[in-house]
């Protein structure tokens, strides 16, 4: 069992959570994404975001429409759907309650050692 | 010195180093082999394509013209190695797949009823694929039917009634035009059309043939090879049906293209005819009659309404070819829209001309001669014949044409029209006399009486017979401008006449306005009275 491997999938695991998070206020194309969650150090290489969007899209949690660009090329601008938001409070929620399980368990570990 | 390739990589234009073209080649085909099995991958590889070709186009307004090997490695190294990536989709996908499901349960009645947002098909007009404004091809992606079938019946429309050039020229003004590409798209919408409904199912044997390709090695061959018999089955249908449509298209392509060319040449040949025998009395002539004011040259009305006719069955010809020929090279838009303006010169043209030649004839004037007297020995009877007439011969007096070129007896080129009516009046005088009435039309009260004194006609008296013209003569620049003749014959009372039969194309059919000889009379003897007459052999017959 290699640690980068259990880093990578623990890091997978709150992607989608991360990119649904991104898109709760306001519609953004992929390079903005990106720019977010590599600013957070989430990714570290872009390509993994794409089968990640498209799965998104694909279950109806995100939806796309095409805008052009004033350079390169039209850009897909990805939003919420209805039922997106409603999963995103659910992971929401989950997120908070696995935050405070982990930090309480890892606070006793710790606490036990001393 | 390196070699460049050109590519296009989303839509988007780039010089590329060979080198650096082969590496980001093999790349994009590492990452399309990692895809292809798993579900969406043919939009997760254009979606990647398309972040390329942004942070290419980066790039470039940072620095030179040319992609090299650097900049692709520096691409790589930010997109990641497939391998990095797929380990992740799969993972995520056993990883998500959990929690996915209860919820695409719960809310499974939903997801049927769910549409994209971008499937909503709005009205443009595609100027990218216009003859005109774009209004037929953006109609073709609204209704879903190929802009040619609407053009052609913009065609019908316009010619049939004006009004379909109206609802044109409203569409034109009020749908906008498709600018950007969300715009496009959302013009594009999903049709449901026979040539779509090819294309998706041409795509779904894709994905079969994908799928059976990639599932090869662990399928067993029986499943495959009936695939493999369904597919084959289906393409022959598919193949098919667009023969037989491709074979409607040809065939109504085929009728347009004789309706087009058989109009053009006709109306062609009708114009040739006019022009060298103009005696011709054919529909086309008529027609060329009616616009012959006189005032403007006849090689103008002619090419005007030429260009009217065919220009219009230009289009229909050129249609019906791109029906046959699909792979035609377009005529290109200059000449098109050069025709197109020349048509609407045409029509315009018209306009001018029928209102110049309402306006030629807009005042009616009378010229009248001075009476002169017949000398007739007092007891003999008058007879009165028409001059023998080969211009408007007597068979087809009421059909014909009512002008026509001739030369005269002087030689010159007259103008020569058949109106010319008889008029018999009793009178108290012991004398009869004859009086000529010219009519004529004309733009002003002053050419109207220009025209009418111009009119030349001739009678004789030859003992007591007396021979009208059936024609009056004018100099052809004075034209067509209605000219009639009336001689009114004052007779007096007890005189016996005789009208010949050759003049009853010229008596009137009732006696009004104080004739007194009408059509049936001709032929007979009749005695003058005060103000009518008494047939003097009308039972003997």
């Amino acid at each position: 069992m290699k640690v980068e491997n259990t880093k990578a999938q623990m890091r997978k695991g709150v992607l989608e959570f991360c990119i649904l998070s991104v898109l709760k206020d306001n519609d953004a194309y992929v390079a903005e994404i990106l720019k977010t969650l590599k600013a957070a150090k989430l990714l570290v290489v872009e390509g993994t975001i794409y089968p990640l969007l498209t799965r998104l899209k694909n279950a109806e949690l995100l939806n796309y429409r095409w805008e052009e660009s004033t350079s390169g090329p039209p850009r897909k601008y990805y939003s919420l759907t209805e039922k997106g938001a409603v999963f995103l409070t659910e992971l929401d929620k989950t997120w908070n309650e696995l935050h405070t399980a982990v930090s309480i368990v890892t606070h006793q570990n710790t606490a036990k050692n001393e | 010195m390196n070699k460049t390739v050109n590519i296009n990589l989303a839509g988007i234009f780039f010089h590329i180093d060979e080198d650096a073209y082969l590496k980001l080649q093999h790349y994009l085909d590492a990452i399309k082999e990692a895809f292809t099995t798993s579900e969406g991958g043919a939009e997760i590889i254009s979606d990647i394509e398309m972040r390329i070709a942004e942070l290419f186009d980066e790039h470039l307004k940072q620095t030179k013209q040319v992609i090299r090997i650097a900049e692709v490695d520096r691409i790589i190294g930010i997109m990641g190695q497939p391998e990095d990536y797929i380990l992740d989709a799969t993972d995520t996908e056993e990883d998500t797949a959990f929690e996915f499901e209860p919820f695409e349960n719960t809310k499974n009645t939903n997801t049927k009823q769910h549409t994209y947002t971008y499937n909503h098909k709005k009205l443009y007009r595609d100027t990218s694929n216009a003859y005109v404004a774009g209004v037929s091809s953006g109609l073709s992606h609204y209704i879903g039917i190929d802009a040619l079938w609407i053009r052609l019946a913009w065609l019908i429309l316009f010619s049939v009634a004006g009004g379909g050039l109206f609802v044109y020229i409203l569409l034109w003004i009020l749908v906008p035009e498709a600018k950007t590409t969300a715009e496009k798209i959302s013009m594009t919408g999903a049709p449901v059309n026979i040539s779509n409904i090819e294309k998706k199912i041409k795509d779904e044997f894709k994905n079969v043939s994908d799928t059976i390709n990639t599932a090869s090695n662990d399928i067993n061959e029986k499943t495959s090879s009936l695939q493999k018999i369904l597919r084959s089955f289906f393409l022959t249908l598919t193949e098919i049906v667009c023969f037989c449509f491709k074979l409607f298209s040809k065939f109504i392509g085929a009728i347009l293209i004789t309706v087009g060319i058989s109009a053009i040449f006709i109306s062609l040949i009708s114009l040739y005819k006019h022009n060298v025998f103009r005696g011709y009395s054919g529909t086309a002539s008529t027609v060329l009659n009616f616009f012959d004011s006189g005032d403007i040259p006849f090689w103008l009305t002619a090419s005007v309404l030429v260009l009217l006719v065919s220009i219009p069955f230009f289009f229909i010809f050129y249609l019906g070819l791109k029906l046959v020929v699909p792979n035609l090279k377009t005529i290109g838009n200059i000449p098109k829209i050069s025709l197109a303006s020349l048509w609407c010169l045409a029509i315009f043209g018209c306009v001018v001309i029928g209102l110049l030649k309402a306006s030629a004839h807009l005042f009616k004037e009378s010229y009248f001669e001075d009476t002169k007297i017949l000398s007739i020995p007092k007891n003999d009877t008058i007879y009165v014949r028409m001059a023998k007439n080969t211009l408007f011969p007597s068979k087809y007096h009421k059909v014909g044409q009512p002008y026509k070129l001739a030369y005269g007896e002087d030689e010159t080129l007259m103008l020569h029209s058949k109106d010319v009516g008889i008029v018999v009046k009793s009178t108290t005088d012991t004398v009869p006399s004859i009086s000529i009435r010219k009519n004529a039309r004309g733009r002003y009260h002053k050419t109207a009486l220009e025209n009418a004194k111009n009119l030349i006609y001739n009678y004789q008296l030859n003992g007591n017979t007396l021979t009208l013209d059936g024609y009056s003569k004018t100099r052809p620049n004075h034209g067509r401008n209605k000219q009639e003749i009336k001689v009114i014959l004052y007779l007096p009372e007890q005189r016996i006449v005789h009208f010949g039969r050759d003049t009853r194309h010229h008596l009137y059919k009732r006696a009004h306005r104080g004739n007194i000889v009408n059509v049936k009379k001709s032929n007979h003897y009749l005695k003058i009275l005060n103000d009518k007459v008494r047939c003097l052999d009308c039972y003997a017959k």
